[in-house]
């Protein structure tokens, strides 16, 4: 009887470090960087696409699925899965990932926001006091993000823990170097023209100006007299206008027909198995096209 | 002043251009950027929920109301036939979240507070208040750290049993409770005091599987009224039976179909080793004990194509199936003279006080179902229809038995939602009720906005 019991604590508590740990990542862009840093070391599900808006999804059972096998979860953060992801770690029943525990990890908690200590308003649209959560779009707090998250999959498993930070620190370097380069060839680029406040990290990172957003208010669709407002502000400038996948086009049209600027449906996501190399090609693709005006 | 300002100048123009670090002027040698965020512990969280208070969320539900008969919509659905007795309204609450006068209502206003209580549970706690009352709606404690996939939950709470009976009416995609669920149950559903255990399987696909012990107050279901004292030395039927007296278990299962798809089918049944009920008639009580069941299937499934903008294009079919088996005893007991008015030493009363009739046994058997289909008209804007029928079984056993006819409802609804924190409906149902084997037919609209303030939980699928 004892050594039964002995061998199903054995059972229960055998280390893990021989197996991959499992990550659920709340995000492509997310399970990317954890597979950069994990490497062969971390299995990784992506529980939302990105294809779709992470503010409105719901709390979904495949999602629970995914939550119940991990060892760690890697979201955004900053609320910015507010909507759905607690309700998702609840019916997961998997105390290994709640808030405060070593296996809930946002990204968004490891640096700083833009925007931090907006009014708790919401006559001002869907805000986050906390700050702007859509970090991921900067290549440079991405980098510090990988290195956090380094640490924690080091306390998972300290027997991979260099190679985590090895890979961490590869990716950072990566990024710098990188925006060195974006930041050249954007140099001269005249701004941009955003959907929602997303993007805002990475015109940031990369010195161009935000001209204005089609959103009156976070989360509130454009409407006839906003759009009408901002082609008055930005008449005879020079400029490109963004909007995402999963955003309404005929808002964003309509200001460049207007206005005679080039419109492009964009992702801010990599595919969902993608790489670091993805990553580099998305940022790629935003910075092709501000320097195309 | 003059000394500070000059120094203030330098510091803004010196700031990193990210964020200025207003203590601290040496930078990080490996941190050029300044991004780096002073030591946060693991598992951190940058979130602005408020420290330690509970999330507060207020929700207004208000309506514009109208019937072609004068407002009595909601009277004609609780005698429909078969659920009249027992339905819920012979005892207790009178009137539920189901009426309305014609005109504007204020149909509730729920105030919603939850927390994590400590390392161990988390805490939910809603009230309701109808424009007349406050009610408790839920109360109840969860679990945080159970291993295995276990999770335990005890207090006032919905009954996880089936799809929608455990949804807020703010939840919901059509105004009113679906049929099925009102007259099966209640008119809060099941909402009952317990104890909920569940266990989500470490599959691949999504399996949950609970049980639950329930006090066993629901008027439909397990409705008690306890022991009753005595007529004139003769004993009623009617036992105290300690609770809990209703056990429920459900299972869900929903398959992994990717993101643009998703299906769950469950499956419920629930005993309730106590089922009371009792009707004064003008000299005798008739009173019914015994036993009641349930079980029921449900399913939904939802479809949300990739890259659509608002719910534009999206589909939701959702349906439920419910059958009900009551196992009566009846017996009644006069408590004045029979006929009614007579004098008791009259040789004209048939009975007298304390005297004991209709002593049978017998079982009632009856069901229904749902079924509503919501469409995505564009963004932010949605329609859909329901079908509502009780009744497909509808035999009771009082007397020599009998079958009554089946009750439906058909409904309409087009949704507007300024943002996820409102919403402007207007619907349309047509009743084709059976009272007293006649068909009542009714026509409603509804014209409702709701409101939610303050921080929302999020919703589960």
């Amino acid at each position: 009887m004892r050594t039964l019991l002995l061998s199903l604590v054995l059972l229960l508590g055998a280390p893990l470090s021989a197996a991959a740990l499992e990550v659920a990542a709340t995000t492509p862009n997310m399970g990317m960087l954890a597979r950069t840093v994990g490497g062969e070391h971390v299995n990784v599900v992506v529980l939302a696409p990105g294809d779709r808006d992470v503010h409105y999804l719901e709390a979904r059972p495949s999602m629970m699925v995914g939550l119940r096998r991990a060892d760690l979860l890697v979201a955004v953060g900053g609320e910015l899965e507010l909507g759905w992801l607690p309700a998702a770690i609840q019916g997961a029943a998997n105390p290994r990932l709640l808030p405060g525990r070593t296996g809930y990890f946002e990204a968004a908690a490891t640096v700083p926001l833009l925007a931090a200590g907006t009014p708790a308003d919401r006559a001002l649209g869907d805000v986050h006091p906390g700050g702007n959560p859509h970090m991921y779009f900067d290549p440079l707090r991405m980098g510090v993000a990988a290195e956090a998250l380094a640490e924690v999959l080091a306390g998972l498993d300290g027997a991979n823990a260099a190679t985590f930070r090895a890979n961490a620190q590869a990716f950072a370097a990566r990024m710098a170097q990188e925006v060195e380069g974006w930041r050249a060839r954007v140099a001269d680029a005249p701004g941009a023209l955003l959907y929602h406040k997303d993007a805002d990290y990475l015109m940031e990172r990369l010195g161009v100006p935000v001209l204005g957003y089609l959103e009156p208010l976070p989360g509130i669709p454009p409407t006839a007299r906003h759009i009408r407002q901002l082609v008055g502000e930005l008449e005879g400038k020079p400029g490109v206008v963004f909007h995402m996948v999963y955003e309404s086009a005929r808002g964003p049209e309509r200001v460049a027909r207007e206005l005679g600027w080039p419109v492009f449906r964009m992702t801010n996501n990599v595919p969902e198995n993608g790489t670091m190399d993805d990553y580099v090609a998305l940022i790629e693709s935003w910075v092709a096209r501000l320097e195309s005006v | 002043m003059k000394k500070i300002l000059p120094g203030a100048l330098l510091a803004a123009l010196c700031a990193a251009p990210v964020m200025a670090e207003p203590t601290g002027p040496q930078r990080d040698p490996l941190d050029p950027t300044n991004l780096r965020q002073t030591v946060k512990p693991i598992g951190g969280q940058a979130s602005s929920a408020t420290a330690f208070n509970p999330a507060m969320s207020v929700i207004v539900d208000g309506a514009y109301y109208w019937d072609n008969v004068h407002g009595e919509a909601f009277e004609i659905i609780e005698e429909a036939d078969g659920f009249a007795m027992g339905g819920g309204h012979d005892h207790g609450s009178e009137d539920g979240h189901g009426g309305l006068e014609r005109g504007f209502n204020l149909r509730e206003v729920e105030f919603a507070f939850s927390a994590t209580v400590d390392p161990y549970f988390d805490a939910f706690v809603m009230f309701v208040f109808d424009g007349d009352d406050i009610e408790l709606e839920e109360a109840f404690v969860t679990t945080r750290a159970l291993p295995a996939g276990l999770q335990a939950k005890f207090g006032k709470f919905l009954s996880d049993i089936g799809y929608i009976n455990k949804q807020h009416p703010h939840s919901w995609d059509f105004f009113d409770r679906p049929l099925v669920n009102e007259l099966l149950f209640s008119d809060h559903g099941l909402q009952e005091t317990g104890v909920q255990l569940t266990w989500l399987a470490p599959t691949t696909q999504y399996l949950r599987i609970g049980v639950e012990a329930l006090q066993g107050e629901t008027a439909g279901i397990a409705n008690h009224i306890g022991e009753v004292a005595p007529v004139n030395g003769t004993e009623r039927i009617l036992e105290e039976a300690s609770g809990p007296r209703l056990f429920t278990g459900f299972a869900k299962f929903a398959p992994d179909l990717g993101f643009a798809h998703a299906l769950q089918v469950g499956a419920s049944y629930g005993y309730a080793s106590s089922f009371q009920n009792t009707v004064e008639h003008s000299t005798r009580y008739e009173d019914h004990e015994g036993t009641a069941s349930f079980w029921g299937v449900d399913g939904v499934y939802k479809y949300t194509p990739a890259g659509s903008v608002g719910g534009q294009g999206a589909f939701k079919l959702q349906g439920e199936y419910y059958y009900r088996k009551r196992d009566i005893d009846r017996r009644d007991v006069y408590f004045a003279c029979h006929p009614a008015g007579i004098d008791c030493d009259d040789p004209a009363a048939e009975w007298q006080i304390g005297d004991v009739r209709n002593e049978q046994s017998f079982n009632e058997r009856q069901d229904g179902y749902y079924l509503q289909a919501l469409y995505g008209l564009a963004p932010r804007w949605n329609t859909g229809v329901r079908i509502d029928q009780v009744g497909l079984t509808n035999r009771t056993g009082r007397g020599n038995g009998e079958d009554w006819d089946d009750s439906r409802r058909y409904s309409a609804v087009l949704n507007f939602m300024p943002t996820e924190f409102s919403r402007l409906r207007l619907q349309y149902s047509r009743g084709d009720i059976a009272v007293d084997g006649e068909r009542e037919t009714f026509n409603q609209v509804f014209l409702q906005f709701q409101m939610s303030l303050g921080v929302h939980g999020a919703h589960t699928f």
